[in-house]
């Protein structure tokens, strides 16, 4: 099982992501990420405390938010926040951490956004 | 006899006939199999008792819902929706159906203030089947008058060539254009005929087809716009017909409402007869019929209509099952494509280094798969030792991995040191523009003369080195791991290195080998993958005990993952180093599912 829900906090836009996001849920989170591109939302904090597992093309999906939102003009921002258990696992092996800003809680995510 | 249906995972449409016990999931054994990774080897059953059938549970690993309501043992009735993992069926028996209600009811729509009001009627979807085919088999009266006579022979002519429309055409636009055609000319009151179909990801209603009664006694075909669906029929029609199965005719009841007006969008204020479009229970769409300036549709115009909806219900699943197969088809045909591209790609010899083995094994789990290894032989006989993960499967994956291959290959000669050629090759994987995609790698150069190994590691499993000094034990070279491949364009990466010592053995996998799971979902894992590295004692026996402790580990699980191991070993010290492409390699070619 897989959902999402996305809410508007000021400016930042969260998006929750709930559950397992895998080959077969990803497609449906990447539906999402075309609108929030092309409505150019930036900031973004995606709030990953309800994933419970990731795959490869779920952190495809996710790597595809930051990569197209980097690609906008002004650049876009990504932050990730509430990473554990497996899915931190596999961004720890991906050395993900290098390229995402990775915050404990969404407050801090949303504190630490360039203002 | 009760029949399950996929609606949604690999096979959907298929029907199965459920024998007394049923047994559904992953393995091969189970009666209805599903390929799925959400789904265990054997899930759930569906078992007859007394008549009546039952799920049940087999603790699986994510549950079993009947209508959305996660259940241990449940009855099922007519029409329930079984979900396992993301594969959805519908249970269907139709000599359990219980009667439909056979009442008419009449009911105002919710008319806001200054709107007029509209009679509405509805009639439950069974009923209309059963009173138009009365109206058909009824005997004439005697007493009747000859129009009726003859009206009731023009609704039987309609009913024939609707249902030779459905048995022989099978482009669904043509059949509904042919449907549309019939409703027209059996009702002259009518203007307008849509047929609207729910689009299958969302709950829009979408036109699909259109005719006008224009100059012709049997319409005009015209293109409705595509937003044409959204406001077109009314939200309290929609709720009748969508989600009560009902025929509904609205009529218009004030007879000082303005001029009817019929404008593009078809917002319309008069008579109009809507049935829903049912197929095993489900509804796909509406079919709509306008009556003209000062027309009115009557109430067993509404079972015929709805009898034709039916009709057309049935042959819109039919033409998505057959659309279905044909894009399974093409599908299959891409990836026998994509499997020959890829293959190509991977090294047919194995490298011979004096002094040093080589050994490797892949074995994607679908046709195609992301994973790829290689080696490249290097200026001063130094070779290059590949092995990486493309994200995602299927064809996308795999044609990123040949491309990823080449561009290694001339990355390799371009540059000298592992993080370098890392770097170019991450540079050209950005230029290419996969958004969603992204690699795994490690690039290793082995020196032969020095005994080194060199590495840049970018997001994937570190290697495994198993020391001849240290029997039973196994170093994990963790070190520098850098950011994957195809995310940042100015990621650095960094570089390790290690020394082989006569009888030591490199073990480089791809995750396939430690997600391989048993049937409880049990992973291979690090620590089993440790456990057999430190107990094999040269580099060809390594490989063959992963892939066999492996095999051991899933039993009859089906492969989910692709699954690639590439051992080297320094078997003792020569004087000659030159890189001889004649042995074959040890890869195994998985039979095409």
């Amino acid at each position: 099982m897989f959902d999402y829900r996305r809410e508007l906090h000021g400016t930042v836009t969260i998006l929750r992501l709930r559950g397992a996001l895998d080959a077969l849920s990803a497609p449906e989170l990447k539906r999402e990420i075309d609108a929030l591109v092309a409505e150019k939302r930036s900031p973004v904090v995606l709030d990953l405390a309800g994933l419970e597992l990731i795959d490869s093309s779920g952190v495809g999906a996710i790597v595809s938010l930051f990569k197209r939102l980097r690609q906008l003009s002004p650049p876009g921002e990504v932050k990730i926040a509430e990473l554990r258990g497996q899915p931190s696992q596999i961004f720890q092996l991906l050395r993900l951490d290098r390229a995402f800003d990775i915050c404990a809680t969404v407050a801090e995510a949303i504190a630490r956004l360039s203002k | 006899m009760a029949t399950l249906t996929v609606l949604e995972g690999s096979n959907a449409g298929r029907e199965y006939d459920l024998p007394d016990v049923c047994f559904l999931g992953r393995s091969a054994q189970c009666d209805v199999r599903v390929g799925d990774l959400t789904v265990s080897r054997r899930h759930c059953k569906i078992q007859r008792q007394n008549g009546k059938y039952f799920v049940e549970d087999l603790g699986s690993g994510n549950g079993t819902y009947v209508n959305r309501q996660l259940i241990v043992r449940e009855e099922l009735h007519h029409n329930d929706e079984i979900r396992i993992g993301h594969s959805r069926f519908r249970f269907s028996d139709r000599s359990r159906v219980l009667p439909a209600i056979r009442d008419v009811q009449t009911t105002s729509l919710g008319a806001s203030p200054g709107q007029p009001m509209a009679l509405e009627q509805h009639t439950s979807i069974d009923q209309a089947i059963d009173t138009s085919q009365d109206l058909l088999l009824r005997p004439p009266d005697p007493h009747g008058s000859r129009s009726e006579l003859e009206r009731v022979y023009r609704r039987l002519q309609t009913i024939y060539a609707v249902s030779q429309a459905v048995s022989n055409i099978l482009s669904i636009d043509q059949l509904f254009d042919e449907i549309l055609k019939q409703l027209m000319l059996v009702f002259p009151q009518a203007d307008r005929g849509m047929v609207l179909v729910l689009d299958e990801r969302s709950p829009a209603l979408v036109p699909y087809a259109a005719r006008h009664r224009g100059a012709s006694r049997d319409g005009v075909p015209y293109n409705p716009p595509r937003e044409a669906g959204r406001g077109q029929v009314p939200q309290a029609v929609i709720e009748a017909v969508v989600h009560k199965r009902k025929a509904v005719l609205v009529s218009e009841r004030l007879p000082e409402v303005p001029p009817r007006q019929i404008t593009m969008t078809g917002v319309y204020q008069g008579s109009a007869m809507y049935a829903p479009l049912v197929a095993s229970g489900e509804v796909l769409g509406i079919l709509q019929l306008t009556a003209g300036p000062a027309q009115l549709f009557h109430r067993d115009d509404l079972d015929l209509h709805a009898g034709i909806a039916v009709q057309a219900g049935v042959a819109l699943a039919n033409a998505r099952l057959h659309d279905r197969l044909l894009q399974q088809n093409r599908m299959h045909e891409e990836l026998l494509v994509a499997e020959q591209i890829q293959r190509s790609f991977l090294p047919r010899v194995q490298p011979t280094v004096p002094g040093y083995s080589f050994y490797a094994h892949y074995d994607p789990a679908y046709e195609v798969g992301g994973d790829f290894y290689d080696f490249i032989q290097l200026p001063d006989n130094r070779l290059a030792i590949l092995i990486g993960d493309v994200s995602g499967k299927g064809v996308p994956a795999a044609l990123l991995m040949a491309r990823m291959a080449s561009e290694l290959r001339v990355c390799a000669l371009a540059e000298r040191e592992p993080a370098r050629v890392m770097s170019r090759v991450n540079r050209s994987l950005i230029e290419m523009g996969h958004m969603d995609m992204f690699v795994t790698a490690i690039y290793a150069v082995l020196d032969p003369p020095q005994r080194r190994i060199t590495w840049a590691n970018a997001g994937h499993l570190p290697p495994y080195l198993r020391r001849a000094r240290s029997p039973g034990q196994v170093e994990v070279l963790h070190s520098a791991a850098s950011l994957a491949l195809g995310i940042l364009p100015d990621s650095e990466y960094d570089e390790s290195c290690c020394e082989l010592d006569q009888g030591d053995a490199v073990v480089f996998i791809t995750d396939g080998v430690i997600e391989a799971k048993n049937s409880h979902a049990e992973e291979f894992g690090l620590n089993r993958l440790a456990r057999v590295v430190a107990q094999a004692s040269s580099a060809g026996e390594i490989l063959a005990r992963i892939l066999d402790q492996v095999g051991q580990h899933v039993g009859g699980a089906a492969q989910y993952d692709d699954l690639t191991v590439v051992t080297v070993g320094y078997t003792g010290a020569t004087d000659s180093w030159t890189i001889d492409k004649t042995h074959r390699l040890a890869t195994r070619r998985p039979p095409l599912r």
